[in-house]
């Protein structure tokens, strides 16, 4: 899933404070799992804000909630098109594909993030997630023992650790464990350590962010004529 | 194309011990102090490394290391992968065999988050391995930047650097030869503080014949007060046991703890110099070129 994480209070404060309704809108999708951003995180962050904002002379903004199934899906976005048009801001609570999903179905009304969006993860203990994948459109982890060396490694080594891979973890950070020493200790269990001894030729990233903004397009599944829309 | 040989290249095959010194550019544009800082090692070393940004921004180690080269010394450019995608690391390579700088060491380079550039992006577009690759058939095969090869491109003598500290171990073992399988012809290890793990390490690297294809030059660094950690204040960084920093930090007088840094630096010199396939060592100017230069005199290797 999309792992986020509330901003600041203040921050969002900084961003509606000269707004008079602002709408806050929460997702029911992958930051209602990660708990940023779900109905009950919506009611609270309503309430928080509700607060800073007369502790800041500006009681007079109103903030109401209201959380959709599915920000990223205009099917979904649609349920709101009547209630958006009694604010003149909204706050999303979605991810970063959500707030702009929302800017793009309102093109005259502002649209503000009240996450930070951080990573495809899952979560690992409880209020814990962690990052695992990059989205670099070119899946590499049937070569790395289902690693993705990638994501798990700071220095997105293809060919071994690095010097900085001390008892399992990661030099960058004691929390974090070496993405070599876990394809290590895998390519072990598995019995396909022997693999690793090919040099591994360079990665092409033009199929990740680098090749530019991207687009993922079934033919397939296109209704006739409609398959390049803007 | 270009028929030098370098004369670390040369020194590598001629099967004498080989001493390096690693110096670190300054954080300046000013060459005059970098001319004198480097000058001071001129007849003592085979060859001196030139860091390349390693935990702050300097001088570029290619202006660097080129002004070293006009001096008389013979420079190892150090390059890494962590600032330069494969565009600039092949155009790199291409700049310094124009300035005639033929030694290359080929590294991932520390985090960028671990220096004083935390906000930086990193690049990591190739690793160390691939960087080795790519410049050891540079000049029948540039397919990596699109190019079928380059002109004028003589062969270099490439490096890289060993981890015998590292984790996991095998795997290590593994990324090492393959650097050696790229075209490493020389290998320097991070420094050494701990001689016995070195010891257990060279036993796998000499198991797997690692030093009759590259030469092998353990890392030395004293123990500078930036290494050392006062007695009972915390764990010294970089590796130091607590024991070693003790050491030197228990001296309160600075000349007491150069003395100190240099003693143990001399024994682990004069230690693994007793390993049978080792080619010599590389000392770094780290946090105490004086020490540095006292270790390069006294450890009887200088100039030779």
């Amino acid at each position: 899933m999309i792992v986020a994480d509330r901003k600041k209070i203040p921050e969002i404060v900084d961003m509606i404070k000269d707004h008079r309704r602002v709408l806050l809108v929460g997702c029911g999708t992958c930051v209602t799992v990660c708990l940023a951003g779900g109905e009950r995180e919506a009611g609270i962050l309503g309430s928080a804000l509700r607060m800073a904002l007369r502790l800041r002379g500006r009681g007079d903004v109103t903030v109401d909630e209201c959380t959709i199934e599915r920000q990223c899906e205009d099917a979904f976005i649609d349920i709101l098109a009547q209630r958006v048009s009694e604010y003149d801001a909204i706050c999303s609570l979605g991810c970063g594909a959500g707030v702009q999903a929302l800017a793009e179905r309102f093109p005259r009304m502002p649209v503000y993030p009240g996450l930070d969006t951080q990573f495809m993860g899952i979560l690992e203990s409880q209020g814990v997630w962690a990052e695992k994948c990059s989205g670099c459109g070119n899946c590499r982890l049937g070569e790395f023992a289902g690693i993705c060396p990638i994501t798990r490694c700071a220095k997105r080594l293809f060919n071994g650790p690095c010097g900085g891979s001390r008892d399992g973890k990661c030099e960058i950070n004691p929390d974090l464990g070496c993405g070599w020493q876990l394809i290590h200790d895998r390519a072990v269990a598995l019995g396909i350590l022997d693999r690793f001894e090919a040099i591994v030729p360079p990665h092409d990233w033009s199929t990740g962010l680098d090749g530019g903004p991207r687009k993922v397009v079934r033919e397939d599944q296109c209704i006739a004529g409609l398959c390049t829309r803007p | 194309m270009n028929t030098r040989t370098s004369i670390l290249q040369e020194r590598i095959a001629s099967g004498k011990p080989i001493l390096l010194a690693e110096l670190h550019p300054p954080p300046g544009g000013n060459p005059a102090p970098w001319r004198a800082a480097a000058g001071r090692y001129a007849g003592k070393v085979h060859a001196v490394g030139v860091s390349d940004n390693r935990d702050r921004v300097a001088m570029s180690a290619l202006a660097a290391a080129s002004l070293l080269r006009a001096e008389g010394l013979e420079p190892i450019l150090h390059v890494n992968t962590r600032d330069r995608n494969r565009i600039a690391l092949v155009s790199e390579a291409l700049g310094a065999q124009a300035l005639g700088i033929d030694n290359l060491l080929c590294t991932s380079g520390a985090h960028q988050t671990l220096g004083s550039y935390r906000a930086a992006r990193n690049v990591y577009d190739i690793d160390a391995v691939q960087l080795l690759q790519t410049c050891a058939r540079l000049a029948t095969d540039g397919g990596l930047v699109g190019e079928s090869g380059f002109a004028g491109v003589g062969p270099f003598c490439l490096g890289a650097v060993a981890s015998p500290d590292a984790d996991p171990p095998g795997l290590q073992l593994v990324r090492l030869a393959k650097k050696v399988r790229a075209g490493a012809r020389f290998l320097v290890t991070q420094p050494v503080y701990d001689p016995e793990r070195f010891e257990a390490w060279w036993e796998e690297v000499t198991r797997r014949g690692l030093q009759k294809q590259a030469a092998i030059l353990a890392g030395i660094r004293p123990i500078g007060d930036r290494f050392a950690a006062p007695a009972g204040q915390g764990v010294p960084p970089q590796g130091i046991p607590a024991a070693l920093a003790d050491r030197v930090a228990s001296h309160g007088d600075p000349g007491a703890r150069r003395a100190a840094a240099v003693e143990i630096a001399l024994e682990t010199v004069r230690r693994l110099s007793k390993l049978p396939g080792i080619r010599g060592f590389s000392i770094s100017a780290d946090g105490d070129p004086e020490a540095a230069l006292r270790i390069i005199e006294e450890s009887g290797l200088a100039g030779g």
